[in-house]
């Protein structure tokens, strides 16, 4: 059940009408959400419904224990039910990837052993509700959650339909709270979670599917085949799809959460319009490099422990977040790819001499930044989008090859600019649309947001494909 | 997002909410109550469709007289004429005048123009058909007068695991590039299609033309017919070879032109969709010399793996009534040596070969590795390398052109095959 479809929009109208309904009494209410997210859950496959519910349990259960336990037993419980979340994660993902690297380092030394071994079918958003899991428990630990945990409540944090797929990785420490509290209907933010989801979609359905059907897709499928025009195009194109792809997931998905009456925490903010690597990690995903960063880095030693230290944590985080994306060495590649740049990065701010303090502050100094920056992020996506070395390093070599941009039609060009400028957009004219649209007849916002929808649904292509995100 | 608080009407209370949901529903089912219908037509067999569409089908009922439905067929027609959309549907629109009393596509009567159920022997891709069945075509691709339609033969019982590549057609007198139509569902879309516009992107003597689509297939032409779309992808060209890759998507019951629901697997449904298969093979072999379909791959979870090898059997048995069509079994390639599925393999039959993923977590599509394992075998099928310079005694340079593409012989499953073959 994709979000733009329109299976999901009437699951999420009765959702949306009952979810109120059952607002003066929390517990149904709760109660309704929980069956409500597993359904949707189900709806792509059942078989995996089991490992939802098994690893949200038992990673409550064991939160609990944490929070009774006191002395070194609570580490133990946190080891125990981290490296059982890790465990899980690693053999749905990473188990062929394991075993294929071994066979083939074997392979350099004797020839490799027969192995009959059928990886196990990737459940769909896993990496998403094991983060959530882990997040659960180390807010436990750390004590950062002030309330009792309440299984269902935790059952709930972990599997809630609009994060449960593709995120924005929520913070237990900040929903568990949220779901705590009874809903107010006297409360909700309407406007801007229809903006949201309005925005959301028309990201998703008309830019990042126009631009992955009639731009990346064919380029990426055989970069030999397209001159260096076309070539560059789908760089940027791919750029500008991921962007929209994910950023309009969770705007969707934010939107929902909102009109639901529940607040999650913004995952975008313009990112290309970043001048500095720390920068564009603080503005892309930013749910997740901020779980990063409180789950791994800082447990790492962050950069309490010397420079270099600091540097070796900043290398190992990245390269396992690119590895968090998929097993897969272009992965790796990308992750240590940023890795290198932070790293860079950080040994140039050390660079304390007037002039380059002076260089710095100045406004050209911030352009030429921002757009080096979005040229290796683009280096970063070619690996990230490439099946293999193989096929990214022939999209790098195309670039430099004659011949006209063949593929930049009137609509891949129009989307492709509002892809990568709509970000310098002021966020002013988004408020100032929230407050014209509050001044209308509820029944005319809504009238509004059909005209939207329908808009969008002629414009774009036929069909929508996955959201990119959902494979990891 | 924070926004100050005390602007009035930025937060909205639940009466606003659902006002506001009453304003949605009622101008969406407005403007588009028609694709809704549509909608609830394409859902899966199952109870959600048996409510879905009486309701959906009402309301369009009820609110075409106000005459706002055609809107999205105008907007269609309009992005057409700017070459915004490439949909097949808006091109239709914008080739055609508009009447606001004409049904809508949504409101039309579930047969598409080019219907894929059976209709009588008497149909011009049926006579094709039958006419190829017992008198082949000549590499000019005449066409002969209608016969009889052959009896149909039983849907085999085993699959053959071990297949061969045909003998390729040889290319029409004048023509010297092969051209090649890769058509299916995301079985070729994914990996397939990829590997071989790879391979081939350098190869003057072929063009290979995409006419893919992700999330189709042959069960469900009420969301995409492949009879009205196949034309449309392919344009102006005239491919000499169609290779196929497709059914991945119709493991699915589905209801036939009189209403009548065919559970997936029941005889009717099986008698129904070798009907279909039929009638799209007939208009494949209308535009193309030869086509090769090749057979699905076997699948990791067992009960869908089950039902590929049902499809694969009902597939090969038309493919079979065909002589300019063959079905390919890429079982032993892609899976275990008994046809099993495997999830890795080496990359190659060389030795020392790196062990790599041959299928996508998914356990249904393949990898560029594992779409390799076939293009391995079918790229050298229809474009093979050209020979060696010859030594003694030297081979004019037309010669040498000619047995480029037509007089290699390639090693296909163990047998030594000739790829120029004499007109049959």
């Amino acid at each position: 059940m994709l979000f733009p479809t329109v299976s999901y929009g009437i699951f999420f109208v009765v959702v949306l009408v009952i979810a109120w309904a059952l607002a003066h009494r929390p517990e149904w209410h709760k109660n309704f959400l929980l069956i409500a997210s597993y359904c949707f859950y189900g709806f792509w496959n059942w078989t995996y419904v089991p490992l939802l519910f098994a690893v949200s349990l038992g990673s409550a259960l064991i939160a609990r224990q944490i929070q009774n336990a006191t002395g070194p037993a609570r580490k133990r419980w946190l080891i125990l039910g981290v490296t059982l979340n890790l465990s899980t994660l690693a053999y749905y993902k990473y188990t062929s990837f394991a075993l294929l690297s071994l066979l083939n380092l074997w392979s350099l030394i004797a020839p490799p052993p027969m192995v009959s071994f059928d990886s196990p079918l990737l459940p769909l958003g896993i990496s998403f509700f094991v983060f959530h899991a882990i997040s659960l428990l180390a807010d436990t630990y750390r004590q950062k959650l002030r309330i009792k945990i309440n299984l269902r409540d935790a059952l709930l944090y972990i599997a809630f339909f609009p994060q449960l797929i593709a995120g924005p990785i929520l913070r237990a420490s900040s929903f568990l709270p949220q779901l705590a509290l009874p809903r107010d209907p006297r409360i909700i933010r309407a406007n801007t979670a229809c903006l949201l989801i309005i925005s959301g979609l028309f990201k998703k359905i008309i830019i990042a599917n126009i631009l992955a059907t009639r731009l990346v897709e064919p380029v990426f499928a055989a970069p030999s085949r397209f001159s260096g025009a076309d070539t560059l195009l789908a760089v940027y194109g791919y750029a500008a799809q991921i962007y929209c792809d994910f950023s309009g997931y969770t705007d969707i998905a934010i939107g929902c959460a909102l009109l639901l009456g529940y607040r999650f925490p913004r995952n975008f903010n313009a990112p290309y319009t970043a001048v500095s690597p720390q920068d564009f990690w603080h503005r892309w995903n930013i749910s997740l490099s901020t779980w990063l960063r409180d789950y791994l880095y800082i447990p790492l030693g962050g950069s309490r422990a010397g420079e270099a230290s600091t540097l070796r944590n900043l290398m190992i985080t990245m390269v396992l977040g690119g590895l968090w994306h998929g097993a897969n060495w272009t992965f790796v590649f990308w992750g240590a790819l940023w890795g290198t740049l932070l790293v860079i990065h950080r040994l140039w701010l050390r660079l304390q001499s007037a002039p380059i303090i002076a260089l710095r502050a100045s406004l050209a100094w911030r352009w030429m930044s921002r757009i080096m920056l979005f040229q290796a992020v683009c280096l970063g996506w070619i690996f990230f989008r490439a099946p293999s070395f193989h096929i990214g390093l022939e999209i790098l070599h195309r670039l430099t090859a004659p011949g006209p941009a063949s593929l930049a039609t009137m609509p891949v060009v129009v989307v492709l600019i509002l892809g990568l400028f709509g970000q310098y957009l002021p966020r002013r004219w988004r408020f100032g649309l929230e407050i014209e649209m509050a001044r209308w007849p509820a029944a005319l916002r809504g009238a509004g947001l059909a005209g939207a929808l329908f808009i969008i649904s002629v414009l774009g292509p036929t069909g929508v494909a996955p959201f990119i995100y959902f494979q990891f | 997002m924070e926004f100050p608080r005390h602007i009035k009407g930025l937060v909205a209370t639940r009466r606003e909410v659902m006002a506001g949901l009453i304003g949605f529903l009622v101008v969406i089912m407005l403007l588009d109550s028609g694709g809704l219908a549509q909608w609830a037509r394409r859902l899966e067999i199952g109870p959600l469709r048996r409510v879905a569409v009486p309701v959906t089908t009402k309301i369009n009922q009820t609110l075409r007289p106000l005459g706002i439905d055609p809107l999205r067929h105008v907007l269609l027609a309009d992005l057409a004429r700017l070459h915004w959309t490439r949909d097949r549907a808006a091109q239709l629109a914008a080739s055609q005048p508009i009447s606001p009393a004409a049904p809508t596509a949504a409101c039309a009567p579930v047969i598409p123009a080019q219907s894929m159920e059976p209709t009588p022997p008497t149909t011009p891709l049926m006579i094709a058909a039958a006419h190829r069945s017992i008198a082949p075509i000549t590499p000019g691709n005449a066409k002969a007068p209608p016969t009889a339609t052959p009896p149909l033969s039983p849907i085999l019982r085993n699959l053959p695991l071990h297949t061969s590549l045909p003998p390729l057609a040889p290319l029409p007198p004048g023509v010297h590039r092969r051209t090649i139509a890769l058509v299916g569902d995301s079985m070729m879309a994914v990996g397939l299609s990829d590997m071989v516009l790879r391979q081939t992107a350098n190869n003057p003597a072929v063009r290979v033309i995409r006419a893919f689509r992700s999330g189709t297939g042959l069960a469900r032409p009420d969301v995409f017919n492949w009879m009205t779309e196949y034309p449309a992808m392919i344009g102006k060209h005239h491919p000499n070879l169609i290779i196929v890759a497709i059914g991945a998507n119709d493991a699915q019951g589905y209801v036939d032109h009189t209403g009548k629901i065919l559970p997936y697997g029941t005889p009717a449904w099986i008698a129904s969709y070798r009907a279909r298969l039929t009638k799209f093979l007939a208009m494949l072999q209308a535009s193309s010399q030869q086509v090769l379909w090749i057979g699905l791959p076997p699948m990791q979870q067992p009960g869908y793996a089950a039902r590929m090898r049902e499809l694969n059997r009902i597939t090969a048995t038309v493919v079979a009534a065909d002589p300019h069509a063959a079905w390919w079994n890429p079982a032993p390639l892609i899976g275990t040596q008994a046809g099993q599925f495997r999830a890795l393999g080496p990359a190659s039959d060389d030795k020392g070969a790196p062990i790599v993923h041959l299928r996508q977590p998914d356990g249904i599509h393949l990898t560029d590795d594992g779409a390799g394992l076939l293009t391995a075998q079918i790229i050298p099928w229809f474009a093979p390398l050209p020979l060696p310079p010859p030594r003694e005694p030297a081979v004019p340079a037309g010669l040498l052109a000619q047995r480029g593409t037509q007089g290699s012989s390639i090693r296909i499953g163990g047998n030594a095959v000739p790829s120029a073959q004499v007109p049959k």
